[in-house]
Parts: structure tokens; sequence; C-alpha cells
């Protein structure tokens, strides 16, 4: 078994996670087996995790390897991951009994469990009723209201939405966790699907790399022709998010990834293979609202 | 043709529907043949902006099918307000431009750098 240890620690920042799981992925060598170590780890963001929990998925989809894992030695992460059910996530084929009491014993928590759910499944009512409970859960623990709350509503239903259409195949995962002591919301939403250029390729679209493509969704170009009322779902929910409440933005997609703050838009071009076989997008919510912030001005789809 | 029915939303598909096939279940729930169907949103807190443009499009075709009116009632504010939004953007060719070079790298350390040189 080729053992890939975690770091000890994922920093405060919001980056640096996301590099940090860029290095799993470029140490998980295609075909071969391997340990998630993290024995010497003692806190790992949960944009990290659901990012892993991800690519042990996907590794397992393709028949190669079955994932072990080596707990970490800190039993205060020992007990969070457990509690998250991390890696092997909580599914919604699970009975709605056993996710409610699930989800009622987070209340007081600042953690949602990590989700999953099959893609070709995902508009079931099934995972429409167990991604409804996660939302509500994390409203009340995070007790935003007003336009807030409504734009957290509209970021994570218009993301979380889009893997059920556009994933194809494999599986969803969803992960929050209020930290407030930062004042935000950290979420991460990943699939295990075809990625942004396959799925436009398989709609007929002329797209060549995993750059345009992520500059079509950015640019919300629907997959679906002649769908002039869609696409919105990426595009408006960064600019709500990144604009609007000053928050932090992430896409992973193929050899592609885009970073956006305020005060920075920059997407990378790997060339060295590292890549994520699906679509990982990492958020971060700020919980301190500008007051003169309003949800309904980003969701228009218009530049104001 | 002079009756009408009324469909409770959240007991279809939950207080914050999310998906687009939610909206589909309302009207698979709907009577033919009726004058006016009523759709109930109390206790619906949020609906997604997927499931508010089918909402629509379902809708309209449902009202010309089955020359059945749908009227929508206690829907809160927030509600209105994603449904008046769809129904903006039904007919909208204008959209938010994004124009940013991509920056090619050749591994993790390079965009390691480059973010904190700013």
């Amino acid at each position: 078994m080729n053992p890939i240890h975690f770091p000890q620690r994922t920093y405060a920042d919001f980056e640096q996670p996301l590099t940090q799981l860029m290095d799993i992925r470029r140490r998980m060598i295609s075909g071969a087996s391997f340990t998630f170590d993290l024995s010497g780890s003692v806190f790992l963001s949960p944009l990290f995790l659901c990012g892993t929990a991800a690519l042990a998925k996907r590794w397992q989809e393709d028949g190669i390897a079955e994932l072990e894992l080596r707990e970490p030695r800190d039993e205060n992460l020992r007990d969070f991951l457990r509690t998250i059910g991390y890696p092997q996530a909580f599914w919604d084929t699970e009975t709605s009994f056993d996710a409610r009491r699930r989800l009622v014993k987070l209340q007081s928590r600042n953690c949602v469990p990590l989700i999953g759910f099959e893609v070709r499944k995902a508009e079931q009512r099934s995972t429409e009723m167990l991604i409804q409970a996660m939302e509500s859960l994390l409203d009340r623990q995070c007790h935003l209201t007003g336009h807030g709350l409504m734009a957290l509503r509209y970021i994570t239903s218009e993301l979380s939405g889009n893997i059920g259409i556009h994933a194809s195949h494999g599986s969803g995962f969803i992960l929050a966790h209020y930290r407030p002591n930062l004042h935000c919301i950290e979420l991460a939403i990943a699939d295990t699907g075809v990625g942004l250029l396959q799925n436009y390729l398989s709609h007929g679209h002329d797209v060549a790399t995993d750059a345009k493509a992520m500059m079509m969704a950015l640019n919300g170009v629907s997959t679906k022709p002649q769908a002039i009322t869609r696409g919105f779902g990426i595009s408006t929910s960064r600019d709500m998010l990144v604009r609007g409440m000053k928050g932090e933005f992430f896409l992973w997609s193929g050899n592609t990834c885009f970073f956006n703050n305020p005060s920075r838009e920059k997407i990378f071009e790997m060339m060295d293979g590292t890549t994520f076989p699906g679509c990982y997008l990492a958020l971060r919510i700020p919980t301190m609202q500008d007051p003169t912030f309003r949800w309904d001005q980003y969701a228009e789809g218009r530049s104001i | 043709m002079n009756h009408h029915t009324s469909i409770k939303v959240s007991q279809h598909v939950g207080t914050s529907p999310n998906y687009r096939s939610s909206a589909d279940v309302l009207f698979k729930a709907v009577d033919r043949g009726i004058s006016t169907a009523v759709l109930d949103f109390s206790e619906v807190e949020f609906i997604s902006r997927g499931f508010a443009d089918q909402l629509h499009k379902a809708r309209l075709e449902f009202q010309d099918h089955c020359e059945t009116l749908v009227v929508i009632e206690n829907a809160n504010a927030d509600v209105q307000r994603m449904m008046q939004i769809v129904a903006a953007t039904q007919k909208e060719t204008s959209r938010i431009v994004f124009d940013a070079p991509v920056i090619r790298v050749q591994n993790i350390a390079e965009i390691e750098r480059i973010l904190l040189s700013f």
C-alpha cells in the first residue's frame, strides 16, 4: 500500500488547504492502491476533507483500490471525523429516520455531516430531502438571517443542484463547517463525474480544453442548447459570493483551477498532470454581512 | 371544467426545494381537466433558482396544454422574488462577462508562489 501522508494541519486561510488537496491528488498515482495516513494530523479543513473523500471514492469507482485509512492519533480530530462520517460519507440511501437522528445530534455543533449521493439518483426525493435537512441544520448553526440567509441558500442550492444535472455518473459529496472565529461558512461540493469539459463535449459544444470549458462555465454558458434561461448556477453564485458578500470561491475541474476573491481572479492550467476527475468547488461564505448587500441584485445575472 | 384543486407544495417537495425535477413532481400531482390549480406555498421557506425556472416553464406548459390556470398562493416574499427573477430572465441575453487570462503553470508550487505574491 502506498501511504499518502496527510498534513499535520491545514491553516486558516482559504487557499492553502486547496493547494494541499492538489498535492494529495498529485501523489495519488493512477492504478496504485494507497492508504490515507492521518496519524500525524491534528486539524484538517472541511474543504480539504471533502476533496480527498471524493478522490478516494473515484479511485474505488474505477475499481483501482480500496481505501485504507490510518486514523489520527489526535483524539479531537478522530472524534470530528467520526462525527461527520469521513471518508465514507452519510448516504442518501440510508433511512430518513437515521438521517434525521444524525442531523439532530449535530445541532449544537458547527458542522454538518459529509453527505454522499449517487449522481444518477441526485434528483430523487431522498437526496432532495437530505440536502434540505443539511441546509436547514447549517442555517440553525450559523444564525444567518435576511439577505445573508437567502444568499447562502441560493448559492448552496444552485451549486449542489448542478451535480445532478451535469456530472452524468459517479458520486456527489457536500461538506460544510461553520467557523465562528473566522466569521464564515466553509462549504465544499465535489463530484466524481465527467467534469466540465466532457459535459460540454457531450452536449455538442466545440471546446477542446479544461481551461476553455471553465471559462464557458464561469460565463454562464449552459450545456443545454438554446437554453437561455439556464447556466446561471455558477456565474450568479460566484458573483453573489465574491462581489456581493466579499467571500471566496474556488473551482477545479480537469487540469484547470480558479481562485477568486474580491482582490483576485486567477485561472491556472496545470501542466504536471494534476487533475480533478469531476468537479470540485470550495467556498468561503462570510456570515457578517454588509448591511447594503441584497441577494436579488446578483441573482438576475447582470453586471451591476 | 369548473372545479379546482389545491396542492400543498411542502408536502410534495419539502420546505426548500432545490431541484428542477421537483417542479415537475408538483404538476404530476395536479388532476387534468380542472379549471384552476392552486399551488399552496405555505411553509415553503425558499426555492432555488433552478426550481423556480422549471416551475415557470412547467406552469406555462401546463396552462397551455391543459387549459388550466395555475395560481400561486401563500408564497413568502423571498419565494415571490425568486419567481420574479426567473420570469425577468426568460428572454435575457446579457450575462456577466468573465474574461480573466488563463495562466499556465508547471506545478502546484508555482501556483502557491503566484498566490503568495499578491
